[in-house]
């Protein structure tokens, strides 16, 4: 096996977690709209900050990734 | 709306420094090598922000402070998925993309299967996907050059035309890498002035600007939550679809990982790109419900008749106007026209190299180097061509859904086909041409008879295929008619009975 190539089943993992995250949200927005508009911070509603969440964990989640990929390539 | 010279004068320098660059370059992209994928010598960082540059249209930015301005939370759906593809395309494909090609994702197929249709399969989507995106480039670029700068829509598609034939044609992917960096540079640097200054008219407290934006919107607290998701939840998970799965099949984004040394430049490149991306998605939340709160209830920036002056579009650039004065407005007006720039000329280089590497020199087999890259070169021309005359004819259309078609058709024609044949060893070459032309055919013809063409284009009163994007029938389609085939093909030849000298062997 080439020694830069990542297990496949890490990728699958990862895959996963980005596709049932951004999923979930969709599915909460879908069934549940007034959770969605609630107040959490002041005015602010669930909808905003699970939006900000979900971007920040799509860039940490690719972090870490490329952090576990890159280490098990040396 | 009255020409800024200080935009004009902005845009000037760009393209100055961008021809510069061409110039500079051009005697290094002679090579195929150099040509198609700048001889692998981008950094990481370089080619995030390329991908960034590459990635992020005037769409991006002009479009979703739009839908925000409009809708609200739907708007922020957009973005999402945008930015959702790029981890999925970092985890699935770059890798072995990076690994096994060397020019274009075709090598992957052409490597595992039947080199010659597999190359005329993928240079044949490749090219649809790039026409659907070219087209509403243009008639974007037409429409937003027309307005900023008071330039007549010929013009301004001529221009854009003969701008990208010369950074392509002579600089290759050097050139058109440059142009995304410093087209991207200066696409977050107006994005986050302008949401520092949105925020400072608000003390910088971000339920202040929520608050007043909820306030002044007709529709009030239901631009906090998705009006799409509660009206028609299976579109929306289906545009979701098309733009997490698209991005991993769009030809442009994809060759740009063979400009990198090795893998794991490839890897921490996207890990930049995606940073890039999300933290001008989270400038976006703040310009968008900013252009809700400051653009909408002041009078200057609508018609008699209460519309937004020069279009919905504009609200990001009243915004800029708004918080930053004329002299803001002319720095975004040129970073919108920049943006363009990049876009298509990073299309016309996938276009390209689809047309002069993947049919010309490898599925018909000519591999004199110097002829290729003439073919290279006559196709950017003919490109740039046929993005100008479709320009002119898309012109008073309703060109809307066509981003979101090339995201479609990316996702069912390029990505099913491109991960079964990464992943699955039973994929064989007539079920990958099955998978991807379904994908194709479908993608396209039920967007057509979908509510973004059948309704809204030809004005019939309701649609014969209810979702738009179709991507949820048609990327499922995709998958499942390429490993049916190739399981069908596979026990077909299994039962084939020997010949006699084969079976006593």
């Amino acid at each position: 096996m080439d020694p830069t190539r990542i297990d496949r089943r890490i990728s699958f993992i990862f895959t996963a977690i980005v596709v049932a995250a951004f999923g979930g949200f969709l599915a909460l927005g879908a069934a549940s709209p007034a959770t969605f508009s609630e107040g959490v911070i002041g005015i602010i509603p669930l909808s905003v900050v699970l939006a900000a969440t979900l971007i920040v964990g799509a860039i940490a989640l690719t972090g870490l990734y490329v952090l576990i990929a890159n280490r098990r390539a040396r | 709306m009255k020409t800024d010279p200080l935009a004009i004068a902005l845009f000037l320098v760009f393209v100055g420094i961008t021809l510069v660059i061409t110039w500079r370059v051009a005697a290094r992209s002679r090579t195929r090598a150099s040509f198609y994928t700048a001889g692998g010598d981008i950094t990481a960082l370089q080619n995030g922000l390329a991908m960034a540059g590459d990635f992020l249209s005037a769409a991006a930015f002009l479009g979703i402070t739009a839908v925000i301005t409009t809708s609200g939370f739907d708007g922020i759906l957009y973005a999402l998925g945008f930015l959702m593809g790029w981890p999925v395309l970092l985890f699935l494909v770059a890798e072995p993309l990076r690994a096994i090609g060397s020019f274009s994702f075709a090598d992957v197929l052409a490597r595992r299967l039947s080199e010659r249709p597999m190359r005329i399969m993928a240079a044949c989507n490749s090219l649809v996907v790039i026409v659907f995106y070219l087209i509403a480039q243009m008639v974007g670029a037409g429409q937003l050059i027309e307005l900023l700068f008071g330039l007549d829509y010929v013009y301004a598609l001529v221009i854009v035309g003969c701008l990208m034939i010369i950074y392509v044609t002579f600089g290759g992917m050097a050139a058109t890498t440059w142009v995304q960096i410093i087209k991207a540079g200066l696409f977050l640097a107006g994005a986050v002035l302008i949401a520092i200054l949105t925020l400072a008219q608000f003390g910088f407290d971000p339920v202040a600007l929520l608050t007043k934006a909820v306030a002044v919107h007709p529709k009030h607290q239901a631009i906090l939550a998705s009006s799409a998701l509660r009206a028609d939840p299976v579109s929306a998970f289906s545009l979701a679809i098309a733009l997490t799965f698209g991005t991993a099949g769009l030809p442009h984004i994809l060759m740009r990982f063979f400009t990198v040394a090795d893998v794991r430049t490839a890897r921490v490149s996207v890990l930049y790109t995606t940073a890039f991306i999300g933290s001008f998605f989270l400038l976006v939340m703040i310009i968008g419900y900013g252009a809700v709160a400051l653009v909408l209830p002041d009078p200057a920036y609508h018609t008699a008749a209460g519309a937004l002056r020069g279009g919905g579009n504009m609200a990001a650039i009243h915004l800029a106007h708004a918080v930053g004065g004329a002299s803001m407005m002319g720095f975004i007006s040129a970073v919108g026209f920049a943006t363009i720039l990049a876009v298509v000329s990073g299309l016309t280089l996938a276009g390209a190299s689809a047309v002069s590497h993947d049919l010309y020199a490898r599925a018909f087999r000519r591999t004199n180097e110097r002829l290729e890259m003439r073919v290279s070169r006559i196709a950017t021309v003919a490109l740039g061509v046929l993005a100008v005359a479709l320009g002119l004819v898309f012109r008073s259309q309703n060109v809307a859904y066509m981003v979101a078609l090339a995201f479609a058709v990316a996702a069912s024609a390029n990505f099913p086909v491109l991960v079964l044949a990464i992943y699955w060893r039973g994929l064989t070459t007539a079920g990958a041409i099955a998978g991807g032309v379904t994908g194709l055919v479908s993608a396209v013809g039920l967007t057509v008879i979908g509510p973004a063409v059948w309704v809204k284009v030809l004005g019939h009163a309701a649609p014969l295929f209810p979702f738009d994007p179709p991507a949820i029938v048609t990327m499922p389609l995709a998958f499942a008619v390429a490993i049916g085939v190739s399981l069908v093909a596979r026990a077909r030849v299994a039962a084939t009975p020997l010949p006699e000298p084969a079976r006593s062997l």
